[in-house]
């Protein structure tokens, strides 16, 4: 694989486990990414998003009072969000075809199952650096151009 | 023209290759070495943590035993959330047996929704697993210890599984 030098990117991490924000933000310094800003609820998300502007937001999934996925469509709804292009990687502890696909129609970039593995999430990273996708805009639907096959959770 | 106008494909402002260099970046393998090494060091906040996980599944596992309806509902939602957090984070920490236990009680929470809650001593066998593996500092496998604790414990799910087929 090749190198990259990922330290000028800055993350978002929106995760309401105190300790997997922690293991997460860890992974990503260790990346090189020291522009990491963490919050722990999704209705924070957003105002952060608009303050902070990062390059790629890293969510869970299962968040109170909403969700990852809820959280991704007010991302992707273009007449509300700070930022409706914005590269997403959501984790979940479920790797079921269902809810990655699921993902995939709400406009999540890129899925990450849960304990995460550093060279998946690297490389998940790289990808979205390497390959950025077109955005679709379709009366039901707003985000990068799904595959064709979505990728299963690694 | 109207096909046309409802499906428009968008190149992204943005492009992150602009801020990403190759090349002078490090090797994954340094990363990874990197990366396990901070991890090491976060492993003793790790057991603290697990304890304080434990706390608050106890307190919920108390709400159940004492509650009904909605209150124990809401109880057995935190079971869940607590049992999901533990299983994501025991692998990366060199206790895979703690994300074995809980995804096997957060498995059995999917499959029978609010009926688990009418059996704790399901869930009570879980934390207390889960306990078990963190005060004997079992790592890895755990061998046959480890071994027998995870086949006692889906003895006892098959057991429960059972008395909610029959209670249907």
């Amino acid at each position: 694989m090749s190198r990259y030098n990922l330290s000028r990117l800055s993350v978002l991490v929106v995760e309401d486990n105190k300790y997997m924000r922690k293991i997460v933000h860890t992974v990503l310094e260790a990346m090189g990414i020291t522009d990491v800003n963490t919050v722990d609820n999704p209705i924070d998300a957003i105002e952060r998003i608009r303050d902070y502007r990062p390059d790629i937001m890293i969510t869970d999934w299962m968040m109170e009072p909403i969700n990852g996925i809820e959280l991704v469509r007010a991302i992707r709804d273009e007449e509300k969000s700070p930022d409706p292009f914005l590269p997403i990687i959501l984790l979940t502890g479920h790797a079921e075809k269902d809810l990655v696909l699921q993902a995939r129609d709400v406009g999540v970039h890129e899925v990450l199952t849960k304990p995460i593995s550093i060279g998946a999430l690297y490389k998940r990273i790289v990808t979205l650096v390497e390959h950025p996708r077109p955005f679709v805009r379709r009366p039901d639907y707003f985000g990068p151009e799904p595959r064709q096959k979505p990728r299963p959770a690694a | 023209m109207n096909q046309q106008r409802s499906h428009e494909t968008i190149m992204p402002p943005r492009r992150l290759a602009d801020k990403v260099s190759r090349g002078d970046g490090p090797e994954l393998s340094d990363i990874v070495a990197r990366a396990e090494a901070a991890l090491e060091v976060m492993k003793d906040d790790y057991t603290a943590s697990v304890h304080e996980d434990l706390a608050a599944f106890y307190a919920a596992l108390d709400a159940i035993k004492a509650s009904r309806g909605e209150i124990r509902a809401e109880a057995l939602k935190r079971v869940y959330q607590v049992s999901h957090d533990m299983r994501t984070q025991g692998k990366t920490f060199g206790y895979p047996l703690i994300t074995q236990i809980g995804s096997s009680l957060c498995d059995f929470i999917e499959t029978h929704g609010e009926a688990a809650a009418t059996r704790p001593e399901v869930i009570d066998a879980h934390g207390g697993a889960m306990r078990a593996v963190i005060a004997a500092k079992v790592t890895g496998d755990g061998g046959a210890i480890g071994q027998k604790l995870v086949s006692d414990i889906n003895a006892l799910v098959a057991k429960a599984v059972k008395k909610l087929a029959a209670a249907d």
